[in-house]
């Protein structure tokens, strides 16, 4: 089957389409989608790998950072041979994902994310899944997802806990409706510092997911809320939540982090 | 009259880290008011422009008021992928 014709049905995706809440019909609106993973460390790998698993049509990978050998244990989509030839995530998630599904697009960047580049980064996708490791990025997407009308899922996490947004522009609330500014360098503890268990990875990359192929197949609207999630004792809470009119992104439209410094 | 309430600390430093129901009394009268008595009583490194409270799982305002048998839940976002 050519690349640039998706077409579910079929051997490959029956599972997905024997699932009531996705279908057939479902399934080609997967097919016919584009979803950017901007990051493709341990959220990314895992996003990237079961998205194109689920036959989204068009797969953007982008990445800045080379593979290195503490990535392994968390990062899914790579192997030694990624160490050793210390190729870019961006590419070597291409060539596992080209190897896992030949039937979709996939488009790797290997590009570090600034207020010059992620509107144009946006704008190549329906859809934009959170997979960076730091807060500036995810605040430069906040305002141009926010700025396109286009939805985007956030995804955070640290140690055995994780969260999730669905931000749905003009709709639910963005990320700045709950976290007005990213908090200071050094002012909260990060995977680094912290650790990450492989695991918890994972679970907030698969619920991150849950809501972008939720929002790709028109899955009907559950309410505002940010899940919490702490793998080590199984529990996930979610907390509702509201747009907050006077929010300086979606509210007053003021997306000061676009702006040059 | 203090209220008994309890706070769940989700992903902070230290010993605070994961505590999900930290029996707690206070005369604060807001959540703005709760988390200057906690930052001040243990030490949570959290301000009120790179955090939340919920109150009984959902989201507030800092101005928001603080009932006797109150769940709160302070977080900051996770920087980690």
């Amino acid at each position: 089957m050519p690349a640039d014709t998706p077409s579910p049905g079929g051997e490959r995706y029956a599972r997905h389409e024997a699932l009531s809440l996705i279908g057939a019909a479902g399934q080609h609106k997967l097919a016919r989608s584009s979803v950017l993973v901007l990051g493709c460390g341990s959220l990314g790998s895992a996003q990237a790998m079961l998205l194109a698993r689920a036959g989204i049509g068009r797969l953007i990978v982008a990445d800045r950072d080379f593979v290195q050998l503490f990535n392994l244990p968390t990062q899914i989509l790579y192997d030694e041979n990624d160490v050793k030839a210390r190729a870019p995530k961006a590419e070597a998630a291409a060539r596992r994902l080209r190897a896992i599904n030949p039937e979709i697009k996939i488009e790797p960047v290997v590009v570090n994310v600034t207020a010059g580049n992620i509107e144009e980064l946006v704008g190549r996708a329906d859809l934009v899944i959170d997979g960076a490791d730091n807060f500036e990025t995810r605040f430069l997407l906040n305002d141009a997802a926010v700025k396109a009308g286009k939805p985007w899922v956030y995804g955070g996490v640290l140690g055995v806990d994780g969260m999730v947004l669905a931000v749905r522009p003009g709709v639910g609330p963005c990320l700045r409706c709950l976290f007005e500014l990213p908090p200071a360098g050094g002012r909260l503890p990060t995977c680094d510092a912290f650790g990450v268990l492989n695991a918890a990875a994972v679970w907030v990359a698969s619920l991150q997911v849950t809501e972008a192929i939720k929002i790709l197949t028109g899955a009907p609207y559950e309410g505002h809320k940010l899940h919490t999630l702490d793998i080590w004792r199984g529990t996930a809470s979610p907390v509702a939540a509201e747009r907050k009119p006077d929010c300086s992104c979606c509210g007053r439209r003021n997306f000061e982090f676009l702006k040059p410094a | 009259m203090k209220k008994k309430i309890t706070v769940r600390y989700f992903a902070l430093i230290g010993e605070r880290r994961g505590i999900q129901n930290d029996p707690y009394e206070t005369e604060a009268a807001t959540a703005r008011e709760l988390l200057h008595e906690l930052q001040t009583n243990k030490a949570i490194p959290l301000t009120t422009n790179i955090s939340k409270a919920a109150v009984n799982d959902k989201f507030v305002d800092w101005d928001a008021p603080i009932s006797d048998g109150d769940r709160i839940t302070l977080m900051s976002p996770f920087s980690g992928g």
